[in-house]
């Protein structure tokens, strides 16, 4: 899973390398709050998840690692 | 650099973070900032003025220039050379924004080129230039070639004169149109949303403007009194951004959703405008 979510953060933030779990989203990878819901549905499509809008609050959302979390409570999948 | 300003486009973000870099009180540019959801709303939904032309409020350089704290020119058309050379010439306090061409502006900088005019912060540097944009924040350094590539045949030159001073900040506060210490309105808005088309879109770019006039009212009202009740709505002012964002992408929404949405808004422009003026009220403005 980690990989399907590295891959599509590579795409959408043009890196070359895999982000770190640390990276904040916003200030490393460029990706801003429009960019964040589009991270979200790519997401969503990629593990045929649908994030509850309670966990829709860019506030809570500000790393890798949070991404990776997210997808996680809702896929049940290990890193 | 561009962490902390709220500009409402490209040049606004570039002259307040020059002017960010050197120290002056830039929130003093956020004057007129206190503007209601429910007067967005007939200006964004209703005539469906997108963000990146809203021109409600006087943009940052024209304010500037008009109290004399910058120069800022616009030289049009200007060849590469010409650039270069004012480029090299620059002072201390002088700075060069160019207008880069489309491609350059979404293949390069990956920036979303909402317009066909963007434009970046040049700088001269040991190899070549250094172009500086907003968003996303990134430096991107290019030798002549690569800088006749970006360029779109037109740049600005800004001269910082003075600071911001006392004065600047009586004038500025005297001259606002919208005024939350004396505003009298019995609630911030009771739209319904009918058939409005792309009211999505429309309610998305509202939002939008909104997270950045309720930014804009912390730092400005911050310098009179204590906002950290506006900085701890922020959360609240950004997730109808998020949903809306979500539910124009997923395509899913439905009338009630919007609605929610502009209730929410509502309801928090009510606590927001209800406390600063009961917190301004106390305030001698003589």
């Amino acid at each position: 899973m980690l990989e399907q979510i590295n891959d599509i953060l590579m795409d959408m933030a043009f890196l070359d390398d895999p982000p770190s779990l640390e990276d904040k989203l916003k200030d490393d990878l460029g990706i801003d709050s429009l960019k964040l819901v589009e991270l979200i549905i790519n997401l969503e499509e990629c593990f045929d998840i649908t994030i509850e809008e309670n966990d829709l609050n860019p506030q809570n959302i500000n790393t890798v690692g949070d991404i990776v979390n997210l997808a996680s409570r809702y896929t049940g999948g290990q890193l | 650099m561009y962490s902390n300003v709220y500009g409402f486009s490209c040049i606004e973000n570039q002259v307040l973070a020059i002017l960010s870099q050197r120290k002056q009180k830039i929130e003093l540019t956020y004057y007129d900032c206190a503007i209601p959801v429910h007067e967005l709303y007939p200006i964004m939904v209703v005539d469906g003025i997108k963000p990146e032309y809203f021109n409600y409020i006087p943009r940052v350089q024209d304010i500037l220039r008009e109290l004399g704290v910058i120069s800022f020119t616009m030289i049009d058309p200007a060849s590469v050379d010409d650039l270069i050379k004012s480029t090299q010439l620059c002072k201390e306090n002088e700075y060069i924004l160019i207008r880069v061409k489309p491609d350059f502006t979404t293949k390069i900088l990956h920036a979303r080129g909402f317009r066909s005019d963007h434009y970046v912060l040049l700088k001269s540097s040991e190899s070549g230039f250094d172009i500086y944009n907003d968003i996303p924040e990134c430096i991107v350094n290019v030798d002549k070639n690569g800088l006749s590539d970006a360029y779109a045949g037109s740049y600005i030159k800004m001269k910082v004169l003075r600071e911001l001073d006392l004065c600047d900040a009586d004038k500025l506060w005297a001259s606002r149109l919208y005024r939350p210490e004396t505003q009298t309105i019995a609630d911030y808005g009771n739209h319904t949303i009918e058939n409005i088309e792309n009211i999505g879109i429309k309610l998305r770019n509202l939002t939008g403007v909104n997270k950045t006039l309720k930014r804009r009212m912390a730092q400005y009202y911050g310098i009179y009194t204590d906002t950290s009740f506006i900085h701890q709505k922020l959360p609240e002012i950004d997730k109808p951004y998020a949903m809306a964002e979500y539910y124009v992408l997923k395509k899913n929404s439905t009338a009630e959703k919007w609605q929610s949405i502009l209730n929410d808004l509502y309801s928090i422009d009510t606590e927001i405008f209800t406390q600063l003026k009961s917190k301004l009220g106390g305030i001698n403005y003589a």
